[in-house]
């Protein structure tokens, strides 16, 4: 535990948008150094049992974090970040996957198609796996709500319900 | 101890309680874009923008927000149990506004203590993760 950490921006730019009032109590679980995909989505597992008790996991990161593609604001003629974009939203959302074909995927992550490009360090796409992990196992799949782009990126959010 | 044994009590050893509650809390993974331009009006935000402010309805009733962020990494999966979290202004070259953002949520009055209690169980015994915890073995291996 840690009773000295603040709201990073991670936190407190979304909720200022979603929940403007401030009014529902939030605390933040930490990521684990060394970025281990496998141990996020059990982390996440760990969480689940919270959905019953009325607590809202929210994963903050980013599908698409290259610094340097989003700040230059290049277009690459390939889309690089459609293509992973492509790769994430199937795996997430589509029906074709038994749960471990789905664990696998992600577990995997770095092999998709231009993954590294996309995520030079996974920090913003590790609250996925924690997020797919919290749904649980054998969870339906994510229910995509945004699939546009920022900064000329496109850009995923999911919802598991 | 009291929270302890409510809550996995409840869990898991009250399976009829636990299905009578009501419906799960939904999970949502969600971009924060880049540090504070989302809240500046950046044009390459808009869309994002749009986005969260609509999201609301599709997320219930929350009692409580456990939220993620790609900018916090510890060694140990780590609780923030802060009753009243400052803001930690982590990015750089912004104008002078945005050092003085705030979301004054509180922190959540319990449920760091409860899962900060229930870890500290299930690494300290074995036997119970084996039986009740299967997960907790990967975060402590």
């Amino acid at each position: 535990m840690d009773g000295e950490r603040g709201f990073d921006h991670g936190v407190f730019v979304p909720l200022k948008l979603i929940f403007p009032e401030a009014d529902i109590p939030c605390f933040q679980i930490s990521l684990i150094k060394g970025l281990d995909p496998a141990q996020h989505i059990a982390l996440g597992r760990a969480l689940n049992f919270l959905r019953e008790k009325k607590v809202l996991i929210v994963g903050s990161g980013m599908s698409f974090h290259n610094m340097r593609a989003l700040m230059s604001g290049d277009i690459n003629e390939n889309r690089p970040d459609q293509v992973f974009d492509d790769w994430l939203v199937k795996t997430c959302c589509s029906e074709g996957f038994t749960p471990d074909e789905r664990d696998h995927e992600l577990i995997n992550w770095s092999q998709a198609p231009q993954a590294r490009y996309c995520h030079p360090r996974e920090e913003h796409l590790l609250p996925l796996h924690v997020c797919y992990g919290a749904a649980g196992y054998d969870s339906p799949p994510a229910e995509l709500v945004f699939n546009k782009t920022i900064m000329g990126k496109k850009v995923s959010a999911f919802l598991w319900t | 101890m009291f929270y302890l044994t409510t809550l996995f009590r409840g869990k898991w050893a009250s399976p009829h309680l636990y299905m009578q509650q009501n419906k799960i809390s939904p999970i949502l993974y969600l971009p924060h874009g880049g540090g504070p331009l989302p809240l500046l009006g950046d044009s390459g935000h808009r869309e994002m923008v749009t986005f969260l402010q609509n999201i609301r309805g599709k997320l219930g009733e929350p009692q409580a927000i456990l939220i993620i962020s790609a900018h916090w990494e510890a060694s140990q999966p780590t609780i923030q149990s802060a009753e009243h979290p400052e803001m930690l202004y982590d990015y750089y070259g912004f104008p002078p506004e945005t050092y003085k953002i705030t979301y004054p949520a509180s922190g959540h009055p319990l449920w760091p203590k409860r899962l900060g209690m229930s870890w500290t169980r299930l690494v300290s015994n074995p036997q119970w993760m084996e039986n009740e915890g299967l997960t907790m073995v990967f975060l402590y291996r």
